[in-house]
């Protein structure tokens, strides 16, 4: 956090990629692997999403091996 | 056929892109072409006149409702959707992913929906990752400044885009002129790069200067972004008559590209203006690190040379000017240049470079070469115990076929993974072996367990050939013999 407690634009979606992340965790525990909804699909773009802001997550090597 | 381009890197890859652009619309001059980067980087498609309509991923406008007083994900979500509808609804027929990152793959799933043909990372429907192309898998399994690949980023961005490039699909910009740029009598430095490990430190770059200063009698200009500034203004601060004049973070890309288009020569590490050099076909210096893969994103501009060296403190700023001379008129300098013939063709290895086993292995795995000889009895050892370790998967997988609940088989091809790794970090030379097999396996999709078991022992009896070919007695006996 900033010397004014204040969160920096960076902090904030750095909080929210640990929300989403832990929010598709609990969906995968309910709903199993193999379970890959619409809705699923839109959070993790948005946590890619939020990656691409946060410096050098969005590089070419960096592959999309996460299954 | 409507298409539409994803390439959401950077800048250097942008450029490097432009080419495979040129050949789509060449090849497809009647079908709608369009492309898609992060609005980050937008100005590096000025000029690009081959694409009918340009789309950005304004990622911060997207995320905007997070970072308000009071966040919103359900607004966030909502942008998301209108952007990804609004690529949905243009119907393309053909989507090409040249981005290799994750959310390239995710955007590239939710925005194929009506696509015939889609070329690179995707997603499956149960959302594992997709390669469904060979170049893109070659990508994956072997791109990268720790693997041995030795194709250039912008051939396999062709690749994946299925086009063949040709010469005048590097001329998108006016072209370098050889006659004006005499008379101009400019060598432009880069000074900068996307990160401090792709390029020079100041006090080697103030050396270079210096030493260039002294030799050459036409103007040496120091290019760069705004970002490179104090960098910059450090490596102009040489004492002497003379100083190099310095324009970083005072040029627009536009006149950037100008520049580089009428000076003689530019010399830099890894950076976005090698790659604007290569379009406009100005020639290039480029001391290539340790951090960069020069075979991969270095400069093509006909009569470049690139030096490739471990860290700067391999190479002297006399040998640099020497060979940025020596360039010039045109005579060979030193032995461990790499040399661009022509824009459009492979680089000429230097002496150091002559010989490696796991490229040539790389050629016969993926482009139909002749299988290399082994490169001695460590090699051939590594190759009986992975043997070993694929027998013992395959074992395993006949067992899953006949009880599909049997957990402790499972268990052992998982750990057949570790295994591999294992022997990988003993015998490197198996490195491009293992990635090329461990793909295969990501590429199989979700299909009912049956075919599943099939596909896999279909990529393990593969890799199983190859070890089969090496291991024959003829080759162990060349192995002994050359040991």
């Amino acid at each position: 956090m900033s010397a004014h407690n204040e969160p920096t634009p960076e902090e904030t979606l750095k909080h929210f990629l640990e929300l989403s992340l832990a929010q598709i965790q609990w969906r995968i525990r309910k709903h199993g692997e193999n379970k890959f909804d619409a809705e699923m699909r839109r959070m993790r773009l948005l946590e890619e999403l939020i990656k691409e802001q946060l410096p050098d997550e969005n590089s070419r090597f960096a592959t999309g091996s996460s299954r | 056929m409507k298409t539409l381009v994803l390439q959401l890197a950077r800048l250097g890859d942008i450029y490097q892109t432009w080419p495979v652009l040129a050949a789509l619309k060449r090849l497809h001059p009647d079908s709608e072409l369009h492309l898609l980067t992060r609005a980050k980087f937008a100005a590096a498609t000025e000029g690009l006149h081959v694409v009918d309509k340009h789309w950005l991923l304004d990622t911060r406008q997207v995320l905007s409702p997070l970072i308000d007083e009071r966040p919103e994900l359900d607004e966030a979500m909502r942008k998301l959707d209108e952007l990804t509808e609004k690529l949905l609804d243009e119907r393309f027929e053909r989507v090409i992913n040249l981005s290799f990152s994750p959310l390239s793959s995710l955007l590239t799933y939710e925005i194929s929906r009506h696509a015939v043909e889609v070329r690179g990372y995707t997603r499956f429907d149960d959302g594992y990752l997709s390669i469904p192309d060979d170049p893109s898998a070659y990508f994956y399994a072997q791109v990268g400044v720790d693997k041995s690949n030795r194709l250039h980023v912008t051939d396999l961005f062709a690749h994946v885009a299925d086009v063949e490039l040709e010469e005048r699909d590097w001329e998108v910009l006016p072209q370098h002129d050889e006659a004006l740029s005499r008379e101009k009598n400019v060598i432009l430095i880069h000074v900068g790069a996307s990160s401090e490990q792709k390029t020079l430190s100041v006090p080697k770059w103030q050396m270079v200067a210096k030493r260039l200063l002294a030799r050459w009698s036409g103007r040496v200009v120091l290019i760069g972004s705004e970002g490179e500034r104090t960098k910059a203004e450090q490596v102009a601060a040489i004492s002497g008559e003379r100083r190099p004049e310095n324009l970083v973070g005072q040029t627009s890309l536009k006149e950037l590209i100008a520049l580089i288009r009428e000076a003689r020569l530019l010399i830099g590490g890894d950076s976005g203006p090698v790659q604007i050099a290569s379009l406009v076909n100005t020639p290039v210096l480029n001391i290539s690190l340790k951090a960069v893969s020069f075979w991969e994103t270095g400069p093509r501009s006909k009569g470049s040379r690139i030096l490739p060296v471990e860290d700067e403190s391999q190479i002297g700023a006399d040998e640099i000017v020497e060979e940025a001379l020596a360039l010039l008129e045109s005579r060979r300098s030193n032995p461990d240049a790499v040399v661009v013939p022509l824009r459009n063709a492979p680089y000429v290895a230097g002496s150091r470079q002559e010989n490696s086993f796991e490229w040539e292995l790389l050629r016969a795995l993926y482009m139909g070469a002749e299988m290399p000889a082994a490169p001695g009895e460590i090699f051939l050892m590594g190759l009986k115990r992975l043997g070993e370790v694929v027998e013992l998967a395959l074992e395993q997988i006949d067992a899953v076929e006949k009880n599909p609940g049997n957990k402790i088989a499972a268990s052992i091809i998982e750990q057949s993974d570790v295994l591999m790794d294992q022997i990988m970090s003993f015998v490197p030379e198996v490195g491009p072996l293992v990635r090329w097999f461990r793909t295969e396996k990501i590429r199989i999709g979700p299909k009912p367990l049956k075919e599943l078991i099939e596909a896999t022992k279909d990529v393990y009896l593969k890799l199983q050939g190859v070890i089969a070919f090496y291991l024959t007695s003829e080759n162990l006996m060349d192995a002994d013999r050359s040991a």
